[in-house]
């Protein structure tokens, strides 16, 4: 639980600095701007903050689970590919540059973000409906 | 030492990974877009004619040097005077050019038989543009030219070079192109991209070849239909300034910043207007579009378009740049892609 506190403050974090960044830049961009840099902060508040919170809130914990570090993992993974692809895109688009690569970004970041939330849901569900039976989620204190 | 093995093998692994990967693509992402040249078609400079690049890079870089060198020793034969410019590449304006009789030159305007430019330099509510006036007895005489005559992208040349080698009378630089992998580009009746951007920045202008300037939205129209209607010159930059005289600007946001900024117009059959502002110095603060397209239509432009502007902004003439350019940092012509030219 503990490591979903620290989690929560370091989105926070991330996301006040993305929007820092974003004025920052602002300054040099001459006026143009880009909707995709400026809401960078939106994907680390909603996608990583409030998700974690979440997490933190939910009746069981899951963080007890083996798989959980690999979700951790991914997650946040797919998190930083995505805000990075956005990044990229407002720099191109202030520039008034294209690029083809870029949208790579995006798709493998959704991509890690959809294996995790599977991943998610597969461990609410050994935790929720089965209880009775033998825990497959076996947790660090048992090993 | 062995702490440092640990973070290697321990928890950390992913999460350095990750950041080398991310660093790495990251990086090539931004060469890619911003830095790295690459050639599409190479344009064979005597006949105008487009011949597909599908040899290596080295390859056109060859390509490029040696024609840059081939130019470089025809303009020294050439550049004393518009007089001397009885040039090969007329495209259908070789008879009227028989019978041409010397070009009136001075610093600000040029005539001839089948061209006439003059240029007003304009200093008002502290900004400092150009306007040329340009009158052609033929659209043959508008023409574009690619930097190292080369289709492609980040291949680059400043704008007095790209003219001179061609031998132009008036210059503009154009619309960028090479700094994007969209947009439909049709230049001196060739089709070299056809591929629309997307809304909300997708009217491209198109020239015909009875020289009449139009706007049309990329996406509802292809490059093969545009060719097929004997369309002569296409630029994907925008937005549209004027449309049937009045004011087209929709988009009032990005319209209210100050910036140098390059347009182009048409008054009136073969009658055209090019606009340079100097922007971001102390002598010119630029213009915003609102008032670039005022500009326009004050002095009777019918359809007016902005091309690339900020540092890009440029305006060549009698063999020199006579505007101001800087991108707010750095003072001097910026290499682009593409000009406008007036041209025999």
């Amino acid at each position: 639980m503990r490591k979903l506190n620290k989690t929560v403050v370091v989105y926070t974090f991330l996301a006040v600095f993305a929007v820092i960044f974003t004025k920052i830049y602002g300054l040099f961009g001459h006026g143009v701007t880009s909707l995709w840099m400026s809401n960078m902060y939106l994907v680390l508040v909603g996608g990583g903050a409030v998700i974690f919170l979440t997490i933190k809130g939910l009746a069981v914990d899951i963080t007890d689970c083996t798989m959980f570090r690999l979700f951790y993992n991914i997650y946040n993974s797919g998190i930083a590919i995505i805000v990075n692809g956005m990044l990229l895109k407002g720099i191109l688009e202030i520039a008034g540059a294209t690029s083809g690569i870029v949208v790579w970004f995006l798709y493998i970041g959704i991509a890690f973000i959809v294996c995790a939330v599977l991943m998610l849901g597969y461990m609410l569900y050994e935790k929720y409906y089965k209880k009775g039976e033998e825990v497959k989620c076996i947790s660090y204190k048992d090993r | 030492m062995k702490k440092l093995c640990n973070i290697f093998k321990g928890k950390y692994i992913w999460a350095i990974a990750l950041a080398v990967i991310l660093s790495t693509s990251s990086a090539y992402t931004l060469v890619d877009a911003f830095i790295l040249p690459k050639s599409y078609v190479v344009i064979d400079n005597d006949q105008k004619n487009p011949v597909n690049n599908t040899d290596s890079q080295e390859n056109t870089t060859e390509q490029q040097e040696s024609q840059n060198s081939q130019d470089s020793q025809d303009l020294q034969n050439t550049q004393d005077s518009y007089g001397s410019q009885d040039t090969q590449d007329s495209q259908g304006s070789q008879d009227s050019q028989d019978s041409q009789t010397e070009p009136q030159v001075t610093d600000m305007s040029y005539k001839d038989n089948n061209i006439s430019i003059n240029i007003e330099k304009v200093a008002e509510n502290g900004v400092i543009y150009y306007i040329a006036d340009v009158q052609l007895s033929d659209i043959s005489y508008l023409k574009t030219a690619f930097a190292y005559n080369t289709f492609g992208k980040n291949v680059t040349q400043p704008v007095s070079e790209i003219a001179e080698e061609n031998q132009a009378i008036f210059a503009i630089n154009g619309d960028y192109y090479g700094f994007r992998d969209s947009g439909l580009i049709i230049r001196n009746g060739e089709l070299y991209r056809d591929e629309a951007r997307s809304a909300p920045d997708n009217q491209a202008l198109t020239i015909n070849q009875d020289g009449d300037l139009e706007t049309v939205t990329e996406g509802e129209v292809s490059g093969e239909s545009l060719i097929s209607s004997e369309i002569w010159q296409s630029f994907s930059f925008g937005p549209v300034l004027a449309k049937d005289g009045s004011l087209a600007l929709t988009n009032t946001k990005v319209s209210s910043r100050e910036n140098p900024r390059t347009a182009i117009g048409q008054i009136d059959e073969l009658h055209y207007i090019f606009i340079v502002a100097d922007g971001r110095s102390n002598e010119s603060n630029g213009m915003t579009l609102s008032e670039l397209a005022q500009a326009m239509i004050d002095r009777g432009a019918v359809t007016a378009y902005n091309l690339d502007g900020g540092g890009s902004s440029a305006m060549w003439f009698n063999g020199n740049i006579i505007n101001n350019p800087t991108d707010g940092r750095h003072s001097g012509e910026r290499s682009v892609s593409d000009i406008i030219y007036i041209g025999n």
